[in-house]
């Protein structure tokens, strides 16, 4: 067994150095009075997960603690801009413009385990690990992400992505490569049916599957061929695409005058990428086969079975044994006060965005030097999430929403309702930096 | 987001872009620097053809970034297509009006 601890590594000072070159402008612009009043603490901190969400957090409580034994935890070297993935399968961006080395992102001073969690145990207050080593924590935070069941539909695999007309921008920038590859594949053809589809779970970035959509009209419109194509969205809710009413009703609207056929409480269950059909289940358990020529498949998401299928995971409720059991406003775990959760893990009404980590990230930093200070926590999320909708390529709406889908538009000069141009600029040039500026715990 | 957030989020954004700025800078300095040397006043030639490159840059700013003029919709968009215009005709009479023949 080790103690969390901080690793001396070889790129130490060329993380740094990038760093440094970095942040050098937002931190000439940091009040000094908040770089100096760093809380003193020497608390044992292991964050879980080195996405945005851990990268993030652990940036802040980097910058805001003095003493602490600062281990984040997680195996992937590359680290993936998500929100891009969209950009990539509609052929707009190369798989290489979100790709970043995780190492580069890691603050100094705080210990990397390139490994991932394999079981908690929260009574004991300890973290086995998939290289066999055991961590033992005083504050732990829980921020893997989520896991992609691709499993769950039988007959898929995410090598399936790229052929037969199968594409799934979820499962990474091949993915997403491979997704833009089938839809050009259809589009050259010259006719052909596209199937777009959404899990009945929640999942990441619930925009993209729509923005998957939209992207795809705009290609097949700008083909001059768009009659030639059909074009159909599966969606296993009611007359429901998107939580928001005011979202879900708009794009219901606009796929109607694009000739979008919507085929509701149809959930995917299975696929044939020999015979390119896709069994659908009704919500009577009945089922059917539907032909394709391009299929969009989502796939069931769930925490990692490390978290779901370990005490942590909610045990009762819509997200029993699937998601992280945390607090909504606090992102305190409910049952176990020195846990914390942030990003797509948690198991909240909404969330599972990178600006929703964005605005949960202060929020956790705040509750944990209370926690750790013995203080009441005074911070909130609000369910702040945010996704800049696709509309067509090069335009876009700027969904705000947070919980009971009241709109929370950030920018008073920007409509959360409207298809804008200057929308469709700040996703495709913007919100990078701005996400990049977020995992230096910047923003 | 507070103005500091939006301002750092400004630097992360134009960053990549450090090499085009500091040599539109240089271009502008440089070209001021000329006309300070050569005496008489702008030729008049120069206002229009700032109007004119200026209008061009902003019907171009959509296509672009991958957009469409037809997708130039709410205020926010006009205003910064404008800005757009009228930055690019700013700077391109800074520039030229020191190096075009004067009177």
């Amino acid at each position: 067994m080790s103690s969390a601890h901080t690793r001396k590594g070889p790129d130490r000072s060329r993380r740094r150095l990038l760093k440094l070159g970095a942040g050098a402008g937002a931190l000439s612009m940091l009040p000094v009075g908040s770089a100096l009043a760093r809380q003193q603490t020497s608390a044992r901190i292991v964050i879980i997960g080195a996405g945005a969400a851990g990268l993030s957090i652990a940036s802040r409580l980097q910058r805001s603690l003095s003493g602490a034994r600062i281990t984040l935890v997680g195996e992937r070297q590359t680290h993936l801009y998500q929100p891009g993935l969209t950009l990539i399968g509609a052929g707009l961006w190369e798989r290489e413009d979100v790709i970043t080395q995780t190492r580069d992102w890691v603050p100094s001073d705080v210990a990397w385990i390139e490994a991932d969690a394999a079981g908690f145990s929260p009574d004991n207050k300890r973290v086995s690990l998939s290289n066999g080593d055991t961590l033992e924590y005083d504050l732990l935070v829980i921020a893997t992400g989520c896991q992609l069941n691709y499993g769950e539909i039988e007959g898929m695999s995410t090598e399936l992505i790229g052929q037969q007309g199968i594409g799934s921008i979820y499962a990474g920038p091949d993915a997403a490569v491979g997704t833009n590859k089938a839809i050009e594949q259809m589009l050259g053809a010259g006719e052909g049916r596209a199937i777009f589809t959404l899990s009945d779970t929640p999942i990441k970035c619930a925009g993209a599957p729509l923005k998957a959509t939209f992207t795809t009209l705009s290609r097949l419109e700008d083909s001059g061929q768009r009659e030639r194509f059909q074009v159909d969205f599966f969606t296993p809710f009611e007359q429901k695409v998107f939580s928001v009413p005011v979202y879900n009703e708009f794009v219901l609207n606009r796929w109607r005058e694009q000739q979008v056929e919507l085929y509701d409480q149809r959930r995917l269950v299975g696929i044939d990428p020999g015979q390119r059909t896709a069994l659908f289940s009704h919500v009577d358990g009945t089922t059917e086969r539907q032909e394709y020529d391009f299929i969009h498949v989502v796939p069931p998401m769930s925490a990692p079975d490390a978290v779901r299928h370990s005490e942590l995971a909610w045990q009762e409720g819509p997200w029993a044994g699937q998601w992280l059991e945390v607090d909504q406003y606090s992102l305190q775990h409910r049952r176990y006060p020195e846990i914390f959760g942030i990003g797509d893990v948690i198991g909240t009404p909404f969330g599972k965005t990178a600006a929703s980590v964005k605005k949960q990230a202060p929020v956790l930093e705040e509750n944990i030097l209370s926690y750790l200070a013995g203080q009441p926590l005074p911070a909130k999320y609000n369910g702040y999430t945010s996704c800049p909708l696709i509309t067509s390529i090069g335009r876009a709406v700027l969904a705000e929403f947070g919980y009971g889908g009241k709109l929370m538009p950030s920018f008073p000069f920007i409509s959360p309702t409207e298809e804008s141009w200057a929308v469709w600029v700040m996703k495709e040039k913007m919100l990078q930096p701005a996400y990049y500026a977020m995992l230096n715990g910047r923003v | 987001m507070s103005i500091e957030q939006i301002l750092v989020v400004m630097l992360y954004t134009l960053k990549p872009y450090l090499a085009w700025i500091i040599l539109a800078v240089v271009v502008l300095a440089g070209a001021q620097l000329i006309g300070l040397k050569r005496p008489g006043k702008t030729c008049p030639r120069v206002l229009p053809l700032s109007l004119v490159i200026g209008v061009i840059v902003a019907l171009l700013a959509p296509t672009l970034t991958g957009s469409k003029l037809a997708y130039v919709a709410t205020v926010t968009d006009w205003i910064a297509l404008v800005g757009i215009g009228v930055a690019t005709a700013i700077y391109t009479y800074l520039v030229l009006g020191p190096l075009m023949p004067r009177r």
